[in-house]
């Protein structure tokens, strides 16, 4: 148990995917403009990330582990990562209108996001076990959702700033990200022994 | 050579698996939509302003389909809205369109009591003392309505005044809620006098602070050959269902505050 929440505040603040291993970039600049938008992306994620860590430790444990074929991962992953969300996405429809329209567009949208395909690649890697590879997806989509959150935050009343002309939209935004990275810096040897 | 086949081998199976799936659970999992849902869509604005009372275009068109709601909630024309009602077999009436209407022909023309230079929001200047115009009901000029405007059709002019493009405004109302004095109206789009000053102040204190506020002098109330005309809660009220459109007090008005919308007047 304790493990496992060391895990969970591993990947939520020390390790989080976006401002300390700078994965998933895309959509935390992308889709931050507005907290309401961030908010359904940073679901949409933590719901993809979850489902995907279950099933590529599934993939990873039965079908590439015992054909000797573990330098295949990142491709079968990346395969089973997108037809999982289409598969989920269509699931999702059929069953709940209303998950779907929370979600909305950024479930497709996250089919290739790296930071996903991040998090698969490093349950192997780690060697973690079925529940600790779950724990671990959940935390990194709530991370996400944090530093997603943070900014959207922020860049909100950016809009009322006056930031020079060449800084506006995408410049500051950049800095903005990088000052957060580095305040999430200060987390790093949380758990050194 | 081995490891090349064993790979394309596992790949294609997972392709293939993969491919199998989706398209079995395409199938499964398909969903019927009713196709007057999407033609009722296009025929909707699909700003998503929410005027309507439903979140977006789409949940007001299924709305319409599968609930039965009146189709002209929608502020858009009338011709559009009979258009809908062809789609639905229903008869379906427009109610006269509204548009927004701003309040406040002083904005910049009153005097100021202090000088500002920070975040340029109307929103924001209120904090200060409800703002920078020694008016208590003067427009700010930061714009606020036009950025929250989805159709563009709120602009600002030379003197950073709010204009409304009554050919683009479908009287959603977001304008009206968005602006920190209360000063935009809906009326409308046949309506001809605005009274263009919502001051409660006296006409004394007004003269002093601004060239175009309303003194109160109810000339405009007293020439009205149709009673349309009130005072109700210190400000000059037009009732445009008893309103006949003669302009006469937009002639009488002895400061030219009420502005005929016919000829989308500008202020001296």
């Amino acid at each position: 148990m304790e493990h496992l929440f060391v895990i969970f505040i591993t990947v939520f603040l020390v390790n989080n995917f976006v401002l300390a291993k700078f994965l998933g970039l895309c959509p935390f600049l992308g889709v931050s403009k507005s907290l309401g938008s961030a908010k359904s992306m940073g679901i949409a994620v933590t719901f993809v990330m979850t489902i995907a860590s279950v099933v590529t430790w599934c993939v990873n444990r039965f079908l590439l582990v015992p054909y000797h074929v573990s330098y295949l991962k990142t491709i079968v992953f990346i395969l089973v990562i997108a037809t999982l969300v289409q598969l989920v996405e269509l699931f999702i429809a059929k069953v709940s209108p209303t998950l779907q329209r929370v979600l909305g567009i950024y479930l497709p949208l996250i089919t290739t996001n790296c930071a996903v395909l991040g998090v698969c690649i490093l349950n192997v890697q780690e060697e973690f076990g079925f529940i600790e590879s779950v724990v671990h997806g959940f935390s990194a989509g709530l991370g996400f959702t944090l530093a997603i959150c943070m900014m959207a935050g922020i860049r909100e009343r950016l809009e009322f700033a006056r930031v020079p002309a060449a800084m506006q939209g995408f410049p500051i935004s950049l800095i903005v990200g990088g000052l957060m990275a580095l305040s999430f810096f200060g987390f790093q040897g949380f758990f050194a022994h | 050579m081995d490891v090349i086949l064993v790979s394309v081998i596992i790949l294609c199976v997972c392709g293939l698996l993969a491919g199998v799936g989706l398209s079995v659970a395409s199938k499964i999992f398909s969903i019927k939509v009713d196709p007057r849902i999407s033609s009722l869509e296009k025929i909707l604005p699909g700003a998503n302003c929410s005027g309507c009372g439903f979140p977006s275009c789409f949940a007001y068109a299924r709305a319409m389909v599968e609930d039965h709601i009146e189709p002209n909630l929608c502020v858009m024309g009338a011709d559009r809205i009979s258009e809908i009602g062809k789609v639905l077999g229903i008869d379906a009436e427009g109610k006269e369109r509204l548009v927004a209407a701003i309040r406040c022909g002083g904005g910049q023309n009153s005097a100021k009591q202090y000088d500002y230079s920070g975040i340029p929001s109307c929103q924001a200047i209120c904090f200060f003392d409800g703002g920078d115009s020694k008016c208590e009901f003067s427009c700010l000029g930061f714009g606020d309505c036009v950025s929250v405007c989805p159709f563009g059709a709120v602009t600002r002019d030379g003197r950073n005044a709010p204009v409304v493009d009554s050919q683009l405004c479908v009287g959603c109302g977001r304008c009206v809620e968005e602006c920190p004095k209360d000063i935009i109206v809906l009326v409308p789009e046949s309506a001809r006098p605005l009274p263009a000053c919502k001051t409660h102040e006296k006409g004394k204190f007004v003269k002093s602070i601004c060239p175009v506020g309303c003194i109160k002098c109810r000339i405009c109330i007293r020439e009205c050959p149709e009673d349309a005309i009130a005072m109700v809660d210190d400000i000059i009220q037009v009732d445009y269902e008893k309103c006949t459109k003669c302009g006469i007090c937009i002639e009488k008005c002895p400061r030219n505050i009420i502005l005929d919308r016919w000829l989308e007047r500008k202020h001296p």
